[in-house]
């Protein structure tokens, strides 16, 4: 599944007298299965999530997935979010507070009237049984912890089978511990369904785990694309983390 | 101590509040929902436009009311002509006066609820395929509906206490129009204070009931 973005984006950043415009610039494209866009925070990447998820409308420009054209402002194609097919990992997870866990994950396939078929009850319980959510499907989201909440926001957005899963930042409020254990755990959920991701992220650590492309933000502009997995089998791990390090190090200095 | 005359009164009090609480509640949470979320020249105006009927003294609500839909008002004329509908000394009338003194309750407090909702819940709803309308019943409502349904119990409260405006538009007409609120001060004026007495109990009772309701309602959980 291929992903293609080059899109302009306004920004605007600040209030009242510090507020501040500029212009966003991002274009990159890669076929691998997992990408991360790498920048210090508020350098655009989560706007440009929100671009491919049809959450925010860029000034201009185009975003194509696989053969389908989400967003061409020159053609006047805006597809809504609803038709988009892309699951998205909200950094909260923004899980709905009067649902369970269970209509939380089956959210998607309730369709008018909103009853869940019999096969969408068997869908959603292998889901939950697959996150070990089985035990909660009856909980509400405010009495789950921070990693059981991503999960959830996981297997909801799975329901929907998506076409590419975007995250956003989806470790930053975790402990390190925590961290660790839910990447090891999305490298193995992304395995298994074999969905295209996109994780967006500060964190160096992140790139070395989910970088098949690793794309990195400054200065409101794409800075580089790094074709980290044709790297890693050229030269190896090692030789991959050295130039990922060397890449994504400049970033903060500048910024 | 009640007798049969007492619950003409009370039957016609329910029906014409239970009515307009219900016009209120539709028309105010999809006018809530508009100002909730979108931003249009003269909002902060137009709102207060909606709000007056909670401030302005119900016989001015009802001088304006006979107006606009009197016999020889603005649209009176054009309401019996094409629709068949007389709300001068009729029942209707009364509920279209209770209706528009209730609609800023259900307005206030929906608006306040929905603006409360977090917008990253409906984008999320939205990337998993649902159309704005599933959107907004699924999430944005449930979400919304405490709030709502604690503004909707007191309007349902305030239409049933309507006095000024329903006796200008509706009159006072025993078993047509004349609502419990009515009736007390028929009671009264004609020193019946026994019916007065009874009447006003009963009207207690009920708004006792409903205040409780909605600040069970309103009280944070857990």
């Amino acid at each position: 599944m291929k992903l293609s973005v080059d899109i302009d984006v306004r920004l605007r950043t600040g209030r009242g007298r510090r507020a501040r415009e500029f212009l966003l610039r991002a274009a990159f494209e890669s076929a691998d299965e997992r990408m991360v866009i790498f920048g210090p925070s508020g350098s655009g990447k989560s706007v440009t999530i929100q671009a491919i998820a049809g959450l925010m409308r860029p000034e201009r420009g185009r975003i194509a997935l696989g053969g389908r054209v989400l967003f061409d402002s020159a053609c006047g194609i805006d597809l809504p979010a609803r038709e988009r097919r892309v699951g998205y990992l909200f950094q909260d997870y923004a899980l709905f507070p009067h649902l369970t866990v269970a209509d939380n994950a089956g959210y998607a396939l309730r369709r008018w009237p909103w009853r869940l078929s019999a096969e969408g009850r068997e869908r959603v319980g292998a889901m939950l049984e697959l996150f070990g959510l089985s035990m909660l499907a009856d909980s509400l989201p405010r009495d789950l912890s921070g990693g059981q909440r991503q999960r959830v926001a996981l297997a909801r957005a799975l329901l929907h089978e998506p076409e590419v899963l975007l995250l956003d930042e989806p470790f930053a409020a975790m402990d390190l511990l925590l961290r660790g254990r839910m990447r090891d755990e999305l490298t193995a959920i992304q395995e298994r369904f074999r969905v295209p991701m996109v994780v967006i992220t500060h964190d160096l650590e992140d790139v070395r785990t989910f970088a098949d492309t690793l794309v990195i933000y400054r200065h409101g502009a794409v800075a580089e694309t790094l074709p980290c997995k044709a790297i890693r089998d050229r030269e190896g791990e090692a030789g991959a983390w050295a130039r990922i390090q060397n890449a994504c190090g400049g970033v903060f200095d500048a910024a | 101590m009640l007798d049969a005359a007492d619950w003409a009164p009370l039957a016609l009090t329910l029906k014409v509040s239970l009515l307009a609480t219900l016009i209120a509640l539709v028309g105010g949470v999809a006018l809530a929902f508009v100002f909730a979320r979108v931003r249009f020249p003269g909002r902060d105006t137009l709102d207060a436009i909606l709000t007056l009927p909670m401030v302005m003294p119900p016989t001015v609500l009802g001088y304006y009311l006979i107006v606009v839909v009197g016999r020889k008002g603005w649209l009176g004329p054009w309401l019996d002509d094409t629709f068949g509908i007389q709300l001068m000394f009729t029942w209707q009338g009364a509920v279209l006066a209770a209706a528009i003194v209730a609609f800023p309750l259900v307005f206030k407090s929906a608006r306040a609820a929905l603006e409360d909702v977090e917008p990253t819940l409906e984008r999320a709803a939205r990337t998993l395929g649902s159309t704005e309308p599933a959107v907004f019943f699924r999430v944005t409502l449930p979400l919304a509906a405490r709030g709502t349904l604690a503004g909707t119990l007191l309007a349902f409260a305030r239409a049933m206490g309507e006095f000024g405006a329903t006796l200008m538009i509706a009159g006072n007409l025993p078993g047509r129009t004349q609502t419990l609120s009515l009736a007390v001060y028929d009671a009264v004026q004609a020193g019946d204070e026994a019916r007065a007495d009874a009447l006003v109990l009963l009207i207690s009772a009920v708004c006792v009931t409903i205040l409780v309701v909605s600040s069970r309602l309103l009280a944070p959980r857990r």
